[in-house]
């Protein structure tokens, strides 16, 4: 059980998180892509469904992370593709701010 | 049923794009699309890359699969070939002597290699890379230690070789010019490249012109200008040609590709053309152009799909394409020209740069990148705003590429 309790895993502060800067962090042993749009975190895991692309290198525009690679576009809010060449949703992980410090939830 | 149907010549990505546009703002048409291979519309980055790789890259290439095109009515004629367009009676006939009546007609035919034109001695099959299943006989080829010569060294021959190299084959590339990637690329980023290659072990010959492709006991010699190279796996990737044949045989104007202005249209107005096999007119260069990249097949054929219902849209787009070898991703944007000022940004030995041009007005007007695709999404942002860009500041490294967007 406690286990279950312990799978939000701390990732900085919120101050740490700047708009239109996505950060690499590692998390229960995943790479996570975390962004921050206004006071709100996001988190997906850190690799494109098409290429192997990090999506932390990614360009940030209009709630979308633009793929490095190939151009494909992601909802950060939802991980769903929204260009081409991605046609498979990212993995979201769940984000909760807890007293200043965001926190991932990992299984 | 109605026949006012709308056909698609070729079963492609740009034909598959075409397809998923008419369906989706013309939910009740008829749409045929008519493929002379028999696999379903496929992608081909991969081929030259994951598909050599192994079966489950090979299956990525497939972006929908059958009960997609069933769900959506879209009519696939496989294995079948458009062999003549009847542009007064409004039909195609088909390889095996059908015909169908259009109410427009896309051709979408794409390119095929160009072939090589020295002798080949029989008994020798030297590797082509354009479709899915030169991709799986490539891949049963490239086994562990394999002698591989790849003809070549564009963006597919450098593919090739990555990929032959990861699967443990001994790899030679043989290029007649003096260094990589010449025909786009400012010559540092062919430079880079060519060290990329030699430090994973591949043989590049360059100055290097293939004459003849010889039988031995032991499997194939391509004589060359500068000696022979054994191999046992010989791959040709010297270009592809746009398949014309069919437009030019029913009268429409073919130069380097079928002629057609920024909407897509041919001389013919029931008859529009897409994808790479087209010459079209790009506003934002101001002349014709034929593309070969995945962009033109992604993105043109949905314009084509909308004017074939009666739409006034546009297609501009600056040529964009990428390239995966090993690790390194290089992706340019733009055509690079004698009369620009590049600047370099980052350092060329290590590993990831770019290299922006600019023109006289000192807007970008091409950029490559090296391992650093995020500078290319501010390049693109960059060039489409038109900013006139201040040479020092760009050459200056602290000042961070996004920073000149505001």
């Amino acid at each position: 059980m406690n286990q279950l309790v312990n799978t939000w895993f701390p990732v900085g502060a919120l101050d740490d998180f700047e708009e239109g800067e996505p950060v690499a962090v590692v998390a229960g042993n995943k790479p996570i892509a975390v962004f921050r749009l206004g006071e709100e975190i996001f988190a997906l895991h850190d690799l494109c469904t098409h290429g192997h692309a990090r999506l932390s290198e990614g360009f940030v525009e209009d709630g979308c992370v633009e793929c490095p690679l190939h151009q494909g576009l992601v909802d950060i809010r939802t991980g769903a593709p929204q260009c081409a060449p991605i046609v498979e949703a990212v993995r979201t992980y769940p984000v909760r701010i807890n007293e200043g410090n965001v926190e991932i939830h990992v299984e | 049923m109605s026949n006012k149907a709308y056909v698609i010549a070729g079963a492609g990505h740009a034909a598959r794009r075409a397809a998923e546009t008419l369906r989706l703002k013309a939910p009740a048409s008829r749409i045929l699309m008519i493929g002379e291979e028999a696999e379903l519309p496929y992608d081909r980055p991969v081929l030259s890359k994951d598909a050599l790789l192994g079966i489950e890259g090979e299956q990525r290439a497939f972006i929908h699969d059958a009960d997609w095109y069933e769900q959506r009515r879209i009519e696939m004629r496989l294995g079948v070939r458009v062999t003549a367009i009847d542009r007064e009676q409004r039909c195609v006939h088909l390889s095996d002597a059908t015909r169908v009546d259009y109410h427009r007609l896309l051709i979408a035919t794409g390119s095929c290699v160009r072939r090589f034109s020295g002798p080949v001695d029989k008994g020798v099959k030297p590797h082509y890379v354009r479709t899915i299943a030169d991709a799986r006989a490539l891949r049963e080829a490239l086994v562990p230690d394999a002698r591989v010569a790849v003809l070549g060294g564009g963006f597919i021959g450098l593919e090739v070789a990555a990929s032959a190299v990861s699967r443990g084959c001994a790899v030679t590339v043989i290029e007649p010019a003096s260094r990589l990637l010449q025909r786009s690329m400012p010559a540092e980023v062919g430079a880079f490249m060519l060290g990329l290659h030699r430090r994973h072990g591949v043989d590049m010959q360059l100055d290097t012109t293939p004459l003849a492709i010889s039988k031995t006991p032991a499997g194939a010699m391509v004589k060359t200008d500068s000696g022979d190279v054994p191999a046992d796996v010989v791959v040709i990737g010297i270009g592809v040609v746009p398949n014309v044949e069919l437009a030019a045989s029913a009268g429409l104007l073919v130069d380097n590709g079928i002629v057609v202005d920024q909407h897509c249209r041919t001389a013919d107005p029931l008859i529009f053309a897409a994808g790479e096999v087209t010459s079209h007119f790009n506003a934002l260069l101001g002349r014709h152009v034929r593309v070969e990249s995945w962009q033109v097949a992604e993105n043109q054929p949905a314009v084509a799909a909308a004017n074939m219902l009666g739409g006034e849209e546009r297609y501009a787009e600056t040529p964009w394409l990428w390239s995966d070898q090993y690790d390194c991703n290089l992706q340019t944007l733009g055509v690079f020209a004698a009369h620009q000022l590049v600047v370099t940004r980052g350092d060329r030995q290590g590993d990831s740069f770019c290299m922006l041009a600019l023109g006289t007005d000192k807007i970008l007007e091409a950029a490559v990148t090296v391992n650093c695709g995020r500078e290319m999404a501010v390049c693109r942002r960059l060039m489409a705003a038109g900013k006139v860009l201040d040479h020092a500041r760009l050459a200056d490294l602290d000042t961070p590429l996004k920073a000149l967007l505001k």
